[in-house]
């Protein structure tokens, strides 16, 4: 029952010249850089802004066209809007912010369905608070609730966490996850912050300076960027799908490919994460020399290949999942690196970032 | 006192200020939304009567309204009666006249509105009616009660163009301003000395209200 989102869509204010096919089930995440115009690719989507050319075309009905002159109006195209702040209502009540967008029901069973939609997001106990005095978390919860009740095709999420501090920021990541899973909404997500991004991803798309340079699910986003401007967006690190198979000690023993890493336990009930290792917290040693502390993982690897990267050597290793490590010249020689080679990386669980992936999306 | 003449002015005030609320409230909406270039043109012809004297306001709206011109004499072939020098022709100048002291302030108020707010209401669903209606005035109601209050003030005291337009027609166009004039011209000083006050304290009750109005209805910061 997938549909396609079709955008092939030019801006000129924003500088934007956008193409991007994405299936609408599951969370696209569309990442970039700040001013890369990622925010006018959803206002564009919602309706808010016109395209200056180009069309956009979601489950095959086309929403703009600017040859033709086509524009359906953001209140026509049923689709939910999450802004970066909550941008709540401030006269209305909670409830009256979730209400305000029923107007397909009937009057009368308004309050039940925004009831509804506000305890599914566990804000049920504001439903008669003014919206004016909620702190940041709640208010981003009412307004999801706001966005879902009406049952859009699709929901657009503005950086919805940036606001938010820290805590409050993992704790509703979390959430948002199960949340945009259980109510199968299909939704594009627009973020700068890769944790963000790992959370909440099923597929990303790239955005920098206004196209769209890569897109793929995210571990593989992530993990092996297109090409050097995009590693430079997202950032070099190995990142890959892992299952944590035990806990000891405030370690977590991580099942990843056929090997096991060591990281801190990311908490209860974390069970599906996203493996991140920055490469220079790679360091690679020869086979015989293995032992040492717990905390440290010992990989046996095999050296696939090297790239010279200024003074520095990308190694691209294969142990049990694909591993990329950063090292100096002078080591490449002393350890005669060069592809078939085996030797033990080895990681401080430390250096390990677990990126928590609510219900199972490995299966996706 | 000449309660005939404060009589007319009230009645004025109140049904200019009723029209001009409800022209105003979707014109500034427009005015405070909109990116279109020419809009700032309408703005100047909104502002017009700021810096026109009314005088020549008011030669305007009698040429227009006269039985000479075009829509002059539509109107009196279909009312049976000319709009110059009556009263209904005094509230078509006044609503004119008093235009920008109820679009501006509005104007002001819904610059100030939070725009996420009004495409919240959008994606949402709503319409640009429902939107003005639900977001737009109830967060802009101080704007709208300035206004309404300007408005109302600013007709009673208009003279130029009543003069103009309206003539001097006892309980049908002489207004208090009018009348006050009159009183002098007759050398009636006490007359227009009771009046004047009158007016003078009118005027300030009700610039105190409105800026009571403001910080009372001011509870939701704009962004």
């Amino acid at each position: 029952m997938a549909g396609t989102l079709t955008l092939r869509v030019g801006h000129r204010a924003a500088g934007l010249d956008v193409s991007l096919d994405t299936p609408t089930d599951g969370v696209t995440v569309l990442f970039g850089p700040s001013g890369a115009g990622k925010t006018t690719v959803l206002r564009i989507l919602a309706g808010l802004e016109r395209p200056t050319s180009g069309r956009v075309q979601v489950d095959g009905q086309t929403w703009d066209d600017v040859s033709t002159g086509r524009h359906l109006p953001a209140r026509r195209r049923r689709v939910g809007y999450l802004f970066q702040e909550a941008a709540l209502f401030p006269h209305l009540s909670v409830l009256g912010n979730v209400m305000f967008g029923l107007t397909a029901l009937h009057r009368a069973e308004r309050p039940s369905a925004a009831r509804r939609a506000l305890s599914a997001c566990g804000v049920e106990h504001l439903a008669d608070r003014r919206a004016a005095g909620l702190s940041g978390g709640e208010a981003q919860r009412v307004a999801l609730a706001r966005a879902l009740a009406p049952q859009p095709r699709l929901l657009l999420l503005d950086e919805p966490l940036a606001s938010l501090d820290r805590p409050t920021r993992d704790q509703l990541g979390q959430e948002l996850a199960r949340q945009l899973r259980a109510w199968a909404v299909p939704a594009l997500l627009v973020t700068h912050d890769r944790d963000e991004a790992l959370t909440l991803g099923d597929r990303a798309a790239v955005l920098v300076r206004g196209r769209i340079r890569q897109t793929g699910a995210v571990e593989s986003v992530f993990g092996a960027p297109a090409d050097a401007e995009v590693a430079a967006v997202v950032g070099v690190d190995t990142v890959v799908p892992g299952r944590v198979v035990g806990r000891r000690d405030g370690l977590a023993e991580v099942a990843v490919g056929t090997g096991v890493v060591r990281a801190l336990d990311p908490g209860p009930g974390v069970d599906q994460v996203a493996v991140c290792i920055r490469a220079e917290d790679v360091v690679l040693d020869l086979p015989d020399t293995a032992g040492g502390t717990s905390a440290r993982t010992h990989l046996p690897a095999t050296v696939i290949g090297l790239t010279v990267d200024g003074p520095l050597v990308r190694v691209r290793l294969d142990c049990g999942f694909a591993l990329t490590a950063l090292v100096t010249r002078p080591a490449r020689d002393e350890l005669r690196l060069a592809p078939g080679v085996r030797l033990v990386a080895l990681v401080k669980a430390p250096a390990v970032h677990l990126v928590a992936r609510p219900q199972g999306d490995a299966d996706r | 006192m000449d309660w005939t003449a404060i009589g007319v002015s009230l009645r004025l005030a109140a049904v200019t200020t009723t029209i001009l609320l409800v022209l105003a409230l979707p014109l500034a909406g427009w005015l405070a939304r909109t990116r279109r270039r020419w809009a700032v043109l309408v703005e100047a012809v909104v502002a017009l009567p700021l810096v026109l004297p009314p005088t020549v306001l008011g030669y305007y709206v009698l040429t227009a309204l006269g039985t000479r011109s075009p829509f002059g004499r539509w109107w009196a072939d279909t009312f049976g009666s000319s709009l110059a020098f009556s009263f209904r022709g005094l509230v078509v100048a006044s609503v004119l006249y008093s235009l920008p002291f109820a679009v501006q302030p509005m104007v002001a108020a819904f610059t100030g509105i939070d725009r996420r707010l009004v495409e919240a209401a959008e994606v949402l669903g709503r319409g640009p009616v429902a939107t003005v209606l639900r977001v737009v005035a109830p967060l802009g109601r101080a704007g709208i009660v300035t206004a309404a209050v300007l408005a109302f003030a600013h007709t009673i005291g208009e003279f130029g163009v009543v003069l103009m337009v309206g003539g001097n027609i006892p309980g049908s166009t002489r207004t208090v301003s009018v009348s006050v004039f009159d009183s002098v011209q007759a050398l009636d000083d006490a007359a227009a000395a009771r009046t004047s006050l009158l007016l003078l304290g009118f005027s300030f009750a009700v610039l105190a209200v409105t800026y009571t109005a403001q910080r009372r209805f001011a509870l939701w910061p704009a962004r």
